[in-house]
């Protein structure tokens, strides 16, 4: 079973403020980490590469300086990585070319694996973009998974229904963090991750195409966090009414 | 032209309000999406242009079929914009199209407008802490609408418009559902609800707590929290439901404290939440202070009405 | 000179913070609230390597660095002090002086059992007569054939009602005052072996300090460590080393303190504003990250001098000085800065104040700190 992991390297969401008089987000001084999901992707991989046998490659498109944060996913268990040092657009359709131009390289892959999304945009865009240029069937937002060596099956909750989806190989799978706890490597497993091969590949030879973005991204600006502080205290049944109205306009009485 | 796609019927007629707006400012006629069996008519009368009625072998919704359908019906590339609902299936769906039309795609989206002729799109990032204003430079402007953003425009009988019938065949993909079945029920888990309903000392008894699950039971995936004094000092409910500093840290999508007087030590538990309701009978409450909206009232007076108002918006 | 942590200590660093948040602490207000051996966590530290920081590989441990001890200690305590302590013990009073003096054999069969956190360590040298003057020891060890006979007792001992393998230092012989005093690797099932009373403090509360009592404690010869009459020189250079280790657990402490004076004083809201746009509070948080980043300096040094070779007795002592003083100040400050709130046990500073003041105490008093600093500057 030759099995490819996609991550991503992020900002760490939860460290990051608004700058006051700006309103825009600083960026400046907040620790980058793997996207938490892709660890549950990896993870996944490793217990099925534990049960089928096979090869496990970790795949990253992103800021050079990443070498840093794979060697953490080397140490979990993976047996090599690709870095393709990406300091252009990030926009999802220029590197999901880019990866996809990654797997190609790599050759064989029976399973491909991502997080359902990364944690500092929230989109979900990656996984089946990939699946898209490479053709592949696609089972996203797993909860869990059982794989055999000549089919996988994959369990998601819609909508309150479980929802099983079987595939064959080659095929591309989306985890949601629920589906396993990503292991923590031991200090050994730290050590040995030095000694374990990464590939840094170049981005442009791996994509025919022009890289041409197709969403520019304007303007970032901060949500206050400000609560909004709006309290009705006249007639009961207009309140009610009043309260149900804004909930629905925020989007959260689904 | 402007399209619009969800197999969840009430998401469509949503995403066809929306459109249909889009189509004024951009001039172009807005089409639904009709995939399988169903009454298009209404479509019409929620604002479409026309609608698109494929017929296609596939029995229920797989994204690699659909998204080779909605390829095929775009395939002439003179969309703008495709509209698509931002559930489960349509967020799997999304990247997919946009990926075989070579183009960008907005998850998401809390906002969507013509600017100078471009498509604007606004989402939120980093958890809830930045809103990212995106302008599309590619065609056709994919972007998922989350339910529930914008209400439907009101059905007008008279109108008319064009139903076209397209026989789509595409090639199976080695990949199939083998099983749906119901969701089993599971304990509480008050960090990954999406709606709370919370408790505090405004309950009179333990038996009331029963009205806050009442409530609740009208959102999907959600849970009953509570204060500090109704878990640790008068047992009413399990640890799992406290919520607060020494209790849990919740960030659900809506959070409603009930009778909850509002101490810091809550406060710190609830501060992620992306929206907060406060219902309490002192208006001087420092709940309100840390709410996005509030009712004073006393809530077993409250409580019912909400949840009849609930209901009522939801079907 | 470079001021950066290698790769491999960031990603260690990373580990153990991610351990700690999801392992430690969701138990540790109910590990000191009820006084509860940090048993399970110790388990769940031993497959991470933790339990065997310094050993070799060869005897089953990860065979790192005192930076890298240091920074495990300082992860740890930020979420349990106590359970800081414990592993700090284990790691370096116990398995370093057998690591450094050791027999093969000795090596073989106790370094690999405490690396796979078997048993836990614990180091008995203090006796009710003599803390920080170990010369005044009253414990004996008596060669009797093949076995030394050991009779005496031993008090304040760092998981002594728990540890399965202890090295225990006894005078060999009584007229030579320090030089008279040998160390010995004392497993607690030996007959002899009992454990006193487990002491009610004031902090550190999951970390269970005993007495010991030793009566014809029949101890094999083999098990002498070292030579006999090498027991002080071995006590000295292990507190050496133990002193890195309650210098990063002291700085763990500070640096939960400021953290949680952050959050609370951007939090907190009095005169209409958040505390945090005081100056008052301003000042005191500048102070703390000034103080632990200069302590954090200091730990990382004396590791190094353990790592490259330098005078380690001076630097641990220099910096288990000042990074303790600093716990008590930060801990202290962080209770003001939380008000009210600060005094109660809802908010861990309480737990923070009452932990830090042992690490100027225990592995030799702030006093003793100032006189190994001050022999070096005046020999």
């Amino acid at each position: 079973m030759e099995i490819i992991v996609c991550a991503k390297q992020i900002v760490d969401v939860s460290d990051i403020k608004i700058d006051d008089k700006t309103n825009e987000p600083i960026l400046k001084g907040v620790d980058d980490k793997i996207s938490d999901i892709d660890k549950n992707a990896v993870e996944e991989g490793i217990k099925i590469k534990d049960e089928l046998g096979g090869n496990l490659t970790v795949l990253l498109v992103g800021p050079s300086e990443a070498t840093e944060n794979i060697k953490e996913l080397l140490a979990m268990g993976a047996d090599r990585a690709v870095m393709v040092p990406w300091d252009g657009s990030s926009s999802y359709d220029v590197v999901s070319k880019i990866i996809a131009g990654a797997i190609e390289k790599i050759g064989d892959h029976d399973l491909i694996l991502c997080g359902e999304a990364s944690l500092d945009l929230f989109s979900g865009q990656t996984g089946p973009r990939i699946a898209a240029l490479l053709d592949l069937p696609q089972i996203t937002y797993a909860q869990s998974l059982d794989a055999e060596d000549e089919k996988i099956v994959g369990h998601k909750d819609v909508g309150g229904k479980v929802v099983s989806i079987e595939s064959t190989y080659p095929v591309l799978v989306t985890v949601t963090k629920e589906i396993n706890e990503p292991r923590l490597p031991s200090l050994m497993d730290i050590l040995g991750a030095s000694n374990k091969p990464m590939d840094v590949w170049d981005a442009e030879s791996l994509v025919s195409d022009d890289l041409q973005p197709g969403l520019e991204t304007v303007e970032i600006k901060g949500v206050p966090m400000e609560r909004k502080k709006i309290v009705f205290h006249d007639d009961l049944d207009e309140s009610i009414e009043k309260v149900v109205e804004k909930l629905a306009k925020e989007g959260v009485l689904g | 032209m402007v399209l619009v796609y969800s197999e969840d019927k009430d998401i469509t007629l949503e995403l066809l309000s929306k459109g249909s707006e889009l189509t004024e400012s951009l001039d172009e006629e807005l089409s639904a999406v009709l995939i399988g069996e169903d009454d298009p008519d209404q479509y019409i009368r929620h604002g479409a242009d026309n609608v698109f009625v494929v017929k296609t072998d596939q029995e229920t919704f797989k994204a690699e079929e659909y998204s080779d359908i909605l390829v095929e019906l775009m395939k002439e590339g003179e969309d703008e914009v495709l509209l698509l609902g931002a559930d489960k299936n349509g967020q799997e769906l999304a990247p997919r199209v946009a990926s075989k039309l070579d183009t960008g795609c907005v998850s998401e989206c809390t906002a969507l407008y013509v600017e100078n002729e471009d498509i604007i799109t606004e989402r939120v990032i980093y958890s809830g802490k930045a809103l990212a204003v995106e302008r599309f430079d590619s065609k056709p402007a994919v972007v998922t609408v989350p339910p529930k953003l914008f209400d439907p425009l009101p059905e007008d009988e008279e109108r008319s418009g064009e139903l076209i019938e397209k026989e789509i065949e595409v090639s199976p993909y080695p990949s199939k559902i083998v099983d749906i079945k119901e969701k089993e029920s599971v304990g509480v888990d008050v960090e990954s609800a999406e709606t709370i309903v919370s408790c505090g000392r405004g309950f009179d008894n333990k038996e009331d707590i029963e009205i806050a699950q009442e409530l609740a039971n009208n959102f999907e995936g959600n849970a009953v929290g509570c204060s500090r004094p109704i878990s640790a000092d008068l047992n009413w409910l399990p640890e799992e439901h406290w919520i607060g500093l020494s209790g849990h840290k919740v960030k659900p999508r809506l959070y409603i404290a009930v009778g909850i007087s509002g101490q810091i030590q809550h406060i710190a538990g609830i501060r992620d939440s992306d929206i907060i309701l406060a219902i309490n009978k002192d208006e001087d409450a420092l709940i309100f202070e840390s709410a996005d909206y509030g009712i004073v009232g006393d809530l077993y007076e409250v409580l019912p009405k909400l949840i009849e108002a609930v209901k009522e918006k939801k079907t | 000179m470079n001021f950066e942590l290698t790769d491999n200590q960031k990603m260690i660093e990373n580990m153990v913070r991610e351990f700690a948040e999801k392992e430690i602490e969701p138990v540790a207000d109910e590990l000191d609230k009820e006084s509860k051996y940090p048993t399970e966590i110790l388990e769940k530290m031993a497959p991470l390597g933790l339990l065997g920081i310094m050993i070799p590989e060869k005897y089953g441990g990860a065979g790192l660095d005192a930076v890298s001890f240091a920074i495990v200690i300082e992860e740890i305590s930020k979420k349990c002090a106590a359970t800081g302590v414990v592993t700090e013990v284990h790691n370096s009073l116990v398995s370093w002086p057998i690591i450094e003096y050791g027999t093969e054999e000795q090596k073989e069969k106790y370094l690999s059992i405490l690396a796979k956190g078997e048993e836990i360590g614990a180091f008995a040298g203090t006796e009710p007569n003599a803390g920080s003057d170990l010369g005044s020891m009253e414990t004996t060890a008596e060669l009797d054939g093949d076995h030394y006979v050991i009779n005496g007792q031993k008090t304040f001992i760092t998981s002594g009602s728990e540890a399965g393998v202890l090295i225990v230092f006894a005078k060999t012989d009584k007229e030579k005052g320090h030089r008279g005093i040998s160390a010995f690797l004392v497993e607690s099932d030996m007959d002899g072996f009992q454990v006193g009373d487990i002491y009610d403090k004031m902090g550190i509360n999951a970390n269970h300090v005993s007495e010991l009592f030793f009566d014809d404690m029949k101890v094999p010869k083999e098990n002498l460590l070292g030579e006999e009459g090498d027991g002080y020189k071995i006590a000295l250079s292990a507190l050496d080393r133990g002193r890195i280790g309650i210098a990063a657990q002291a700085i763990g402490i500070a640096q939960r303190a400021l953290e949680e004076s952050v959050e609370y004083s951007q939090q907190r809201e009095q005169f209409g504003r958040p505390i945090s746009k005081f100056q008052a509070i301003q000042w005191k948080l500048a102070d703390m990250a000034t103080r632990i980043e200069a302590a954090r300096l200091l730990v990382y040094r004396s590791a190094m001098a353990e790592d490259k070779g330098g005078n380690v007795s001076k630097y641990a002592a220099m910096a288990k000085l000042f990074a303790s003083e600093l716990a008590v100040d930060a801990a202290n400050e962080a209770i003001q800065i939380h008000g009210g709130y600060g005094y109660t046990d809802e908010y861990v500073v309480e737990r923070l104040y009452r932990d830090a003041k042992i690490t100027e105490i225990y592995e030799g008093t702030s006093e003793v700190q100032k006189m190994v600093v001050s022999r070096d500057l005046l020999r």
